[in-house]
């Protein structure tokens, strides 16, 4: 199952237009099914007993309506907070991920009736003044970014709502002072904030919202079937059944009485989870990799371009190099993966490579362009004045020397581009970063995965800079860059 | 020069109304001159005289924008820019040797000195390793085929340049300054070479400050000042009894 997210993740395929949505799960034989492990406990998660195999009450949930539709359910792991643009970007069928109904997903996409309901619950600092959300104005209230608690918050204009990407860290930032309380649903309240000595629940019923399956505006004989589905399960009580086993209530929780019981095991930082680390630093590592074998050779054509081509294309490549500098990396990743999707449908893998490879690829320019410029004038004559070609000149004498120049600020840049690599997890790739944050929520603790995830990029970055090192020694240009035996030589 | 006309071979230098501007300064204002098969000129006078731009246009390392120029049966055509193709044929017959030897560094000796007879002339690689091999040989550097530039010294490196000058078989060789970077004891050296190359036959131009080697090596001397070829003869009548006014000068100071 571990491997095949991340299978899927690599040949993610597009949607045929020519068959309707469910005759192509049917098809396929699979219900492939989108959410963040992030996320963390009830919805999906690793197990934490075999962190290989994954659990929650949304897995069950997809396993019951994919055998309703006489297919297998298939996980697809996506960045929560970007489900909405891969749907619509065909990486899988359907969201089923704590997505609430919220008025924004109309008419955006198409949601079935809700699986499960909840209130909206505000918890705040044991003892604190203020408990409702008129008294809190003027206060900072944490939520979950594009969560319904967000929407509800920004109707308080006074509010100053704090965002974040995961739910443990609210209840973190309340406990620390960081903010006046936290307003989030009544799963994650109970879970994640409650269990907290120092909080307590102020107001249980700030407002009630739904979980939907979020499908394609195109996909409607998917959504009925769906819908169908949820309805027997619901009145054959096998979904109230999901729910009795994840300790959920079937109706919306009005006081903390439900939390998770205290035989059920939390994940610890074992062996396996050592493995995902493993695993996230490889991803990164190849990322990293490929992102440089593209941005190297790419940014020495700019570099020519710029130095020896005729005036458009010194000015194309001008442009590039400003346009990609100049703009965040982040926006390049979103729009090759997001916004170009209706036109090029790129693999996640895909789609990073070659963001933070064009992206790299930019400053890659100007560093090959400083090295050549950097040669002596007396160099590119000597090449002339023995008859070679510019061509000749180029690839026998220059580019060898600028290489050597280049060499530090190349290494320097991989460097960077190891650890920038995080970045791709907003496009779905799973690395090192990504592999942290959601172990942390499955571990509750950010301190030993967060040593584990530095160790191993420094793991990766140091013989990365002491094997850059050695390469510049033994292609040493000069006395002074030449290590210790080439100066005896030289006596 | 004005022996036999009846017998006499086509220059293999003829240099006509040659004129080069450098923006508003004129730096050669109308150059004549013809170099036979074999001669070794000696070019000599006062910094800013022309003597080096001269060289440099005669192997199309600097532009001229008037006259004629042909070099070893080619002619070049005025304003002709440095990396311009029409150049290659040229520079594959005329050798040059530079102030600052320019090795390239990351090549060894061997490799400096094969590298254009290979890339240029596409000639067999054991032919032109043994020919490389001879000419380090020759300019007393059997030693050191492997080294690299920055493991030899500055009169070791010019004489790697010219053999490297010299693998390309070139019909003429130009040569600038080629002891102006050494230490003196080095220069010695490296004039040694060039004279061996003088007595056997080598057609070279030679832009230097060693009076004592124009003297010696040099079949004629001219006298660059202020753009013009002021003296053109032989070493004792140049420097014994020249004839401009400036020339004398400049041999009062040399």
């Amino acid at each position: 199952m571990k491997n095949l997210a991340l299978l899927l993740l690599l040949f993610g395929s597009a949607p045929s237009s020519a068959e309707s949505a469910l005759a192509r799960v049917r098809r396929q034989g699979e219900l492939r099914w989108a959410g963040d492990l992030q996320g963390g406990e009830p919805y999906v998660f690793r197990d934490p007993r075999d962190p290989s195999k994954l659990v929650g009450f949304e897995l069950d949930l997809a396993n019951a309506l994919a055998a309703k539709l006489g297919v297998r359910a298939v996980f697809v792991q996506n960045d929560w907070s970007n489900l909405v643009p891969s749907l619509e970007r065909g990486d899988f069928a359907i969201i089923l991920n704590g997505l609430e109904d919220t008025p924004a997903l109309h008419g955006r996409i198409l949601i079935s009736r809700p699986y499960f309901n909840f209130s909206e619950q505000l918890v705040v600092r044991k003892g604190a003044p203020a408990r409702t959300l008129e008294e809190l104005n003027g206060h900072r209230v944490g939520t979950l970014t594009s969560s319904l608690a967000h929407a509800i918050l920004r109707a308080h204009p006074a509010i100053t709502p704090i965002l974040y990407g995961g739910q443990e860290e609210p209840y973190r930032d309340l406990e620390l002072g960081r903010t006046d309380a936290v307003l989030l649903d009544s799963v994650i309240a109970i879970r994640y904030g409650l269990t907290k000595p120092d909080l307590e629940l102020a107001d249980p019923d700030v407002a009630r919202g739904s979980y939907v399956i979020g499908l394609r505006l195109a996909d409607t004989d998917l959504k009925a079937a769906l819908d169908q589905g949820l309805t027997e399960l619901q009145q054959s009580g096998a979904l109230a059944e999901i729910y009795l086993r994840w300790k959920l209530p079937p109706e919306p929780a009005i006081s903390p009485t439900s939390g998770p019981n205290a035989d059920e095991p939390q994940a610890q930082f074992d062996r396996a989870q050592l493995g995902l680390f493993l695993r996230g630093a490889w991803v990164t590592l190849l990322v990293s990799f490929l992102a440089m074998a593209l941005a190297v050779p790419l940014g020495l054509l700019l570099a020519l371009a710029r130095l020896y081509g005729g005036p458009l294309s010194r000015l194309l490549a001008h442009a590039y190099v400003e346009l990609f500098r100049g703009t965040p990396v982040l926006l390049q990743l979103y729009l090759l993966y997001y916004g170009l999707a209706p036109l090029v449908h790129l693999s996640a893998l895909a789609a990073a490579v070659l963001g933070l490879g064009m992206n790299y690829a930019a400053y890659e320019a100007e560093v090959h362009r400083a090295a050549l410029g950097s040669l002596p004038i007396g160099q590119a004559e000597a090449a002339a004045a023995l008859g070679l070609s510019r061509g000749q000149s180029l690839r026998l004498v220059l580019l060898p020397q600028a290489l050597r120049i280049a060499l530090p600020a190349m290494t320097n840049d991989l460097i960077a581009l190891l650890k920038d690599s995080s970045l791709v997890s907003v496009i779905t790739v799973v690395e090192l970063t990504k592999q942290m944050t959601i172990t942390a929520v499955d571990v509750r603790s950010w301190a030993l995965p967060g040593a584990v995830c530095g160790g191993l990029y420094f793991a990766l970055s140091y013989p990365l800079a002491r094997l850059a090192a050695r390469l510049e020694a033994k292609l040493a240009l000069s006395a002074e860059q030449a290590p210790v035996p080439a100066l005896k030589v030289a006596a | 020069m004005s022996g036999i006309p009846a017998a006499r071979v086509s220059p293999i230098i003829e240099v006509a109304g040659l004129v080069k501007a450098h923006g508003a300064r004129t730096v050669l204002r109308g150059i004549d001159a013809q170099v036979e098969k074999g001669e070794t000129i000696a070019l000599v006078g006062p910094s800013g005289g022309g003597k080096s731009t001269f060289l440099r246009c005669l192997n199309g390392l600097n532009s001229f924008d008037q006259g004629s120029v042909r070099v070893a049966g080619l002619i070049l055509a005025p304003r002709t820019p440095a990396g311009a193709r029409e150049l290659l044929p040229l520079r594959a017959r005329v050798g040059m040797v530079f102030q600052g030897f320019n090795l390239f560094p990351h090549l060894t000796a061997l490799e400096n000195v094969c590298l254009a007879p290979l890339a240029v002339k596409r000639e067999n690689p054991a032919t032109v390793a043994e020919r490389g091999r001879a000419l380090l040989t020759r300019v007393g550097l059997g030693e050191r085929f492997q080294a690299r530039p920055f493991e030899l010294s500055g009169g070791q490196q010019q004489r790697v340049a010219i053999a490297r000058a010299l693998a390309m078989q070139p019909e003429v060789l130009l040569l600038d300054e080629p002891t102006s970077a050494l230490d003196p004891q080095l220069r010695g050296e490296v004039l040694a070479v060039l004279k061996d190359l003088a007595l056997a036959g080598n057609t070279m131009l030679v832009v230097t400050h060693e009076m004592g080697f124009a003297r010696a090596v040099a079949s004629r001397i001219w006298v660059f000042d202020e753009g013009k070829l002021v003296e053109d003869g032989p070493p004792a009548q140049v420097c014994e009894n020249p004839r401009s006014e400036r020339a004398r000068a400049f041999f009062q100071s040399a």
